[in-house]
């Protein structure tokens, strides 16, 4: 059968089976590399993806009901020359050994994120709880959402600061 | 009720292969533009091996560590390396990388006494350029050492380092060297238990390691973190016996249907689970190590079990022999030892 759906914003149509899970189809025919596949029961959440805004582990969807909807996987933030911003905190903290969990968790954090900008800490960990990690005993990948939480308040600060300098500005020019 | 324990515990791990001979071996080679390139044996399996073979070949020769390039683990193309065990890496590994990497220098510095007019022994590398330790006049980018060898005096800047770490087998007393060095860990672990429920928790977890000197102190740290939460797996909840016992019979044998099959059935610790860990490294000097540094890997997850049964044992004043220490055998032990207390 076809499927059609959006990857990463662009539209992508492939011959699938009925019975592949989203993860198939993303692995073995779009050959997206990022999403990785562990143990096929939806424990580890190391396969990811957003689909339409929520994190889901694409081994356990079948491909055949994203049909429309919007997919996300980790290419869609950037690659090594043009990181997002969440990348590069994770890269900064050095939030990984093996990085096979690691396009997971920057995904669930992305979810987590678009919906809660400004999580607290016990918000951020039931976010990530659906992704295992063996290596880094979830220390430093929640740092480097924290981390990220605390730049993005602060770019928000400067935002507030330049809106004030402007409308100062404007009252200034207005006295004139 | 909750009674709080706090348990300590400590260890040591050799580093190499204990009376085994393990070697290691690698091939260097500086480029014309002063790229390095690695091949080694050696297996990074996530604990970050590549990255500190490229560090310390940056390190030797002076230049960004993104101008080093490793190719491993291809029988195609790399030499002989003995394994990803025993926490060997660093160490073997960085021991035949710098023997290497030495003959790739010995190799630049008559490059560059020929083009400097002066002797190889009183040049010194710092900052990417070789350096005259006498005539500050006098000093050669690395690069241009490498193409003035390469193409001027025909002789490539390669080298092939092997080390094979020393050892005594144990005779049959049991007495040798069974290691060329050893490196030492120890936690200390802060915990809850319900004395009601025979539940515990581990509250906060400290984890420290002496890993020689740390190659690479944000690897060490995660290693640390990592292997300390395994440790917590393995006290609380992780159980993996993949033999059957019979009462009767001489030794366990293999079960072939054995649980767990998957991680549905072994509770590997989650966000939530994790408690505060606080892992740090205290630096040694290793006479051998290259660099000094010793490891940091496997022995990160040896002593937070241990210390978490002690920390039961200070709480509640039982001793859990066997693990995980799940709540029914913190309970049952709880329990006996009322019931000795009432009698
Ligand atoms: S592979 Fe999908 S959750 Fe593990
Ligand atoms: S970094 Fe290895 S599993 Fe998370």
């Amino acid at each position: 059968m076809k499927l059609t759906f959006f990857l990463n914003g662009r539209e992508v149509t492939c011959d699938i089976s009925p019975e592949m899970t989203l993860l198939t189809v993303l692995k073995e025919l779009l050959h997206v590399n990022s999403v990785k596949r562990a143990c096929l029961q939806g424990e580890c959440g190391a396969c990811t993806v957003i689909v339409d805004g929520d994190a889901m582990n694409s081994c356990l969807i079948l491909a055949a009901t994203v049909g429309g909807k919007h997919v996300e996987t980790l290419e869609s933030l950037g690659d090594s020359q043009h990181m997002h911003p969440l990348q590069k905190a994770f890269l900064d903290t050095g939030a990984f050994q093996c990085g096979f969990c690691t396009p997971g968790f920057i995904m669930s954090a992305k979810a987590l994120l678009d919906k809660n900008p400004h999580p607290t800490e016990e918000e951020i960990r039931y976010g990530l709880s659906g992704n295992l990690c063996r290596c880094t005993g979830y220390v430093k990948p929640l740092e480097a959402v924290k981390a990220y939480v605390a730049a993005q308040s602060d770019i928000k600060v400067n935002e507030d600061a330049v809106q004030a300098v402007k409308a100062a500005a404007e009252q200034m020019g207005g006295a004139h | 009720m909750i009674r709080k324990g706090r348990g300590i515990a400590g260890c040591l791990y050799s580093l190499t292969v204990p009376n085994a001979p393990n070697p290691c071996t690698a091939n260097v080679l500086m480029r014309e533009d002063g790229s390095v390139n690695i091949q080694m044996g050696i297996v990074d399996i996530g604990q970050g091996a590549q990255t500190a073979m490229c560090m310390m070949a940056a390190e030797f020769f002076t230049i960004p560590v993104e101008k080093v390039r490793i190719y491993t683990a291809d029988t195609h193309a790399t030499p002989y390396d003995f394994g990803t065990l025993s926490s060997r890496l660093t160490f073997v590994g960085g021991r035949a990388l710098l023997n290497a990497c030495q003959q790739v220098m010995d190799v630049l510095k008559s490059a560059a006494a020929m083009q400097l007019h002066t002797l190889p022994e009183r040049l010194y590398c710092e900052g990417g350029f070789l350096k005259d330790k006498y005539d500050p006049a006098k000093m050669l980018p690395i690069q241009a050492a490498a193409a003035i060898s390469q193409f001027v005096c025909r002789k490539m800047p390669m080298g092939q380092g092997e080390y094979y770490p020393f050892n005594v087998p144990a005779d049959e007393n049991g007495c040798g060297e069974p290691s060329v060095s050893y490196y030492y860990h120890a936690s200390v672990a802060d915990v809850e238990v319900d004395d009601e429920t025979g539940v515990v928790t581990v509250k906060e977890i400290w984890s420290a390691v002496d890993c020689g000197k740390a190659i690479n102190p944000s690897a060490v740290v995660g290693q640390c973190d990592g292997g300390t939460l395994q440790g917590i797996g393995w006290a609380l909840g992780e159980d993996m016996y993949p033999y059957c016992t019979h009462n009767d019979g001489p030794a366990p044998e293999f079960d072939p249907d054995f649980r767990p099959r998957n991680l549905s059935d072994y509770p590997l610790p989650t966000t939530m689970d994790a408690p505060e860990i606080h892992s740090m490294f205290v630096e040694s000097h290793d006479g051998e190590g290259p660099y000094g540094a010793k490891a940091a890997g496997e022995i990160c997850a040896n002593t937070a079990a241990p210390a978490i049964v002690n920390a039961i044992h200070d709480a509640v004043g039982v001793w859990i022999t066997e693990l995980p220490a799940t709540p029914d055998k913190v309970l049952r032990a709880i329990r006996e030892k009322q019931e000795k207390e009432g009698a």
